[in-house]
């Protein structure tokens, strides 16, 4: 990294994290019910990703999303995928993020993972691993842009002494994308669950910036199978897309979770007779499920006839006799994860098992197959970052967002969220951990 | 009716008869309280549904559909049967164990047969012992309930037989409610069977929706905003030959 010269923002990274503390950059966690607002920490070493790098994992990433899409708009419609016996239909569904309800639903421009959130890791080997698609809600692109802007405030000659892509453009990248699928000349909101919801700062940081309006669940409403906004002044005005960060779940208490006060009623209605985009579309759990993961690879060769550019860390399905076997037998080398659970949980280290915890692990596993995946632990590079004064390594991964409207594009940039526990791999925010800028160089 | 009155109204009804071969509407019309607007479409399951709602006050909300079928035998091709209705729950209940594999050793419609008259014999038909959210653990343990658990009993019983099965909702003749049954695939074809009445259903059943379980297919599903209390009531009459058809709410 001996080009690259840091000393400005290593200099004034106390005031980066005190502006952000004064932006209220913040990330809430739930726990035991409580719900506690915690600044999100920021390391000011930036990850720092190579135009080679860069140009491989851009050509990777666009080529995955692109067949996770096809993939979603097939299990929603002919289901070709599962016919040709490529993807076995038990792993679809049975899969929580399969809804029948979204079965015939036609979005806009078939486009169903508006914004994907791609979970990378760098191998110590330099090769980068696909861990996890995120293709619902993922959230956190607000942190990275956010933090280069109060980083070019602190340090501006930093930006002009290295080769850094700008990653101000994400708002203008999900503008671009919106307008693309907005309905009817609609207007273009952000629905957000409130103020409660973990990514709070995200929501109302990214109306702002793509100049959609922040709706609250109250705000909008269905008539005759269209999404109205209700202003503040009881006029109505047609909704042509909705960025959604409320679940599927809960989106229309009329078709999913009847209790739910966070979503619209009707919404689906609407959505079916193609009268709002729902940006991301709803259903797409089915995509992202820990155990469909292990196909992606299998949808890029069937759907685009190419290989996979990404590759996938080493993964067994306890579905396949042949895996269950080689699991069972190298338990204690290999991290398990629980297909339903996501943010971090339901993910154990063999290693860190005594025997019983094997025995009563190994015992699940025979159980119910289905429900679990496991992986080869990958040794990953450890990236540099200040703890005091010193400089320390820890675990990093990086959260690539792919937009797609009518084109797939990535973002150059990415949230690069780090362990503070020096010996945990586990990096989500959602467990307290902090997160770095990612710079892609430009040459 | 609601007392006090509430505004912010949407609904959602499946009160339809569904669009299959075996039955055909003669006439069929839709009447709602006039502040409401309405329109038709289809869920995911296929089956035809009217939204509606409105924003201004009411302290009623009433719609009446009426009309005429023509039936043949109950029977519904259908070549692909979707692989959730096959999907039984993960539970297990040792007590149905007997007869599941009882009708895995069965062929043809010999099979639902057999698991609809187990159903009927092992309940007893009692209203009020169970509502909408007993799960199925509770009906089993205590062999009671009304049409819509005798009808989820079946279906995952038949489920976990290997046997294609989804709940229906619909009204039969001259009952003062809505009725659930049952509908079993034997390879090409969806036949139906109550097992509440212990009767494989050929005419006089019409059918309005179905779905994996009472869940996915309820006749009226709606949210208001207001803090009121509300008072429903439902008149159904199923008549024939001079059949008219009234779903009243």
């Amino acid at each position: 990294m001996a080009y690259i010269n840091l000393k400005g923002l290593i200099d004034s990274r106390d005031a980066v994290n005190k502006w952000m503390e004064r932006f209220g950059v913040r990330f809430g966690v739930y726990k035991n019910g409580v719900f506690n607002e915690q600044l999100f920490p920021f390391d000011s070493i930036p990850r720092v990703i190579s135009k080679k790098d860069w140009d491989y994992l851009e050509a990777g990433l666009q080529q995955r999303v692109k067949a996770l899409n096809m993939f979603l708009w097939d299990i929603y419609h002919d289901k070709n995928i599962i016919k040709d016996g490529v993807v076995p239909e038990e792993f679809v569904y049975s899969s929580k993020g399969y809804m029948p309800e979204c079965e015939g639903v036609s979005p806009v421009g078939k486009v169903y993972a508006h914004i994907a959130g791609i979970d990378l890791v760098e191998g110590k080997d330099g090769k980068w691993y696909v861990l996890e698609d995120n293709l619902r809600i993922p959230s956190g692109a607000s942190y990275p842009m956010i933090a280069r802007k109060l980083c070019r405030k602190v340090s501006p000659s930093t930006f002009s002494d290295n080769s850094v892509a700008e990653n101000r453009d994400y708002s203008e990248l999900l503008r671009t994308m919106m307008d693309d699928m907005c309905v009817d000349g609609g207007m273009k909101v952000i629905l957000t669950p409130g103020r409660y919801n973990s990514a709070f700062f995200e929501h109302s940081y990214l109306a702002e910036k793509t100049g959609a309006t922040l709706a609250y669940p109250g705000d909008l409403f269905v008539e005759d199978d269209k999404v109205y906004y209700a202003g503040m002044f009881k006029e109505k005005r047609l909704v042509g897309a909705i960025y959604r960060r409320v679940s599927d779940e809960y989106m229309d208490p009329l078709t999913f979770e009847a209790s739910s006060l966070l979503g619209i009623p009707g919404v689906m209605q609407a959505y079916k007779a193609g009268n709002v985009a729902l940006i991301n579309a709803i259903g797409n759990g089915v995509a992202d499920d820990k155990g469909i993961y292990y196909f992606v690879p299998k949808m890029v060769k069937y759907y685009l006839g190419e290989e996979s550019i990404l590759q996938n860390a080493p993964t067994y399905l306890p579905y396949y006799e042949e895996d269950k076997a080689y699991v069972l037998a190298n338990l204690e080398k290999l991290v398990i994860k629980d297909v339903s659970e996501a943010g971090g949980y339901g993910v154990m280290f063999g290693r860190d098992m005594n025997e019983k915890q094997l025995a009563e692990m190994r015992q699940l596993i025979n159980d119910e197959p289905r429900r679990w995946i496991a992986q080869e632990v990958i040794d990953f590079k450890d990236l540099e970052l200040l703890e005091g004064d010193e400089v320390v390594e820890r675990k990093a991964d990086l959260r690539a967002f792919v937009v797609t409207g009518k084109e797939t594009k990535v973002w150059k940039s990415g949230l690069t969220r780090f362990s503070r526990n020096p010996d945990s791999f586990v990096v989500n925010s959602s467990q307290g951990g902090g997160f770095k800028d990612t710079w892609v160089m430009i040459k | 009716m609601f007392n006090p009155s509430i505004g912010q109204h949407n609904i959602q009804l499946r009160c339809l008869p569904a669009r299959e071969t075996f039955q055909k509407a003669v006439s069929e019309t839709f009447t709602i309280s006039e502040c409401f607007w309405h329109g038709e479409g289809l869920d995911g399951f296929g089956n035809r549904i009217i939204s509606g709602g409105t924003r201004e006050r009411h302290a009623t909300l009433e719609y009446i559909c009426r009309g005429t079928i023509k039936q043949s035998t109950y029977c519904i091709p259908d070549a692909e049967p979707h692989p959730i209705f096959s999907l039984p729950s993960e539970e297990r209940f040792d007590v149905l164990e007997d007869i599941i594999s009882e009708a895995k050793a069965l062929h043809g419609l010999d099979a639902p047969l057999a698991v609809m008259h187990y159903v009927h014999r092992f309940m007893t038909y009692r209203p009020g012992t169970t509502d909408i959210n007993t799960s199925l653990r509770d009906v089993i343990a205590m062999r009671q309930g009304v049409c819509q658990d005798y009808a989820h009993l079946m279906v995952e019983i038949c489920r976990k037989a290997g046997l294609p099965a989804r709940y229906v909702c619909g009204l039969m003749i001259g009952e003062g409610a809505t009725h659930a049954w049952v509908e079993v695939h034997d390879g090409q074809c969806w036949y139906a069977f109550d097992p509440t009445n212990d009767t494989a259903i050929a005419t006089g059943y019409i059918k309005l929706a179905h779905g994996r379980n009472a869940n996915d297919c309820p006749v009226s599903r709606g949210t208001y905003i207001g803090n009121t209390l509300q008072r429903t009531i439902v008149s159904v009459s199923v008549t024939f030959p001079q059949t008219t058809k009234q779903h009243k709410r």
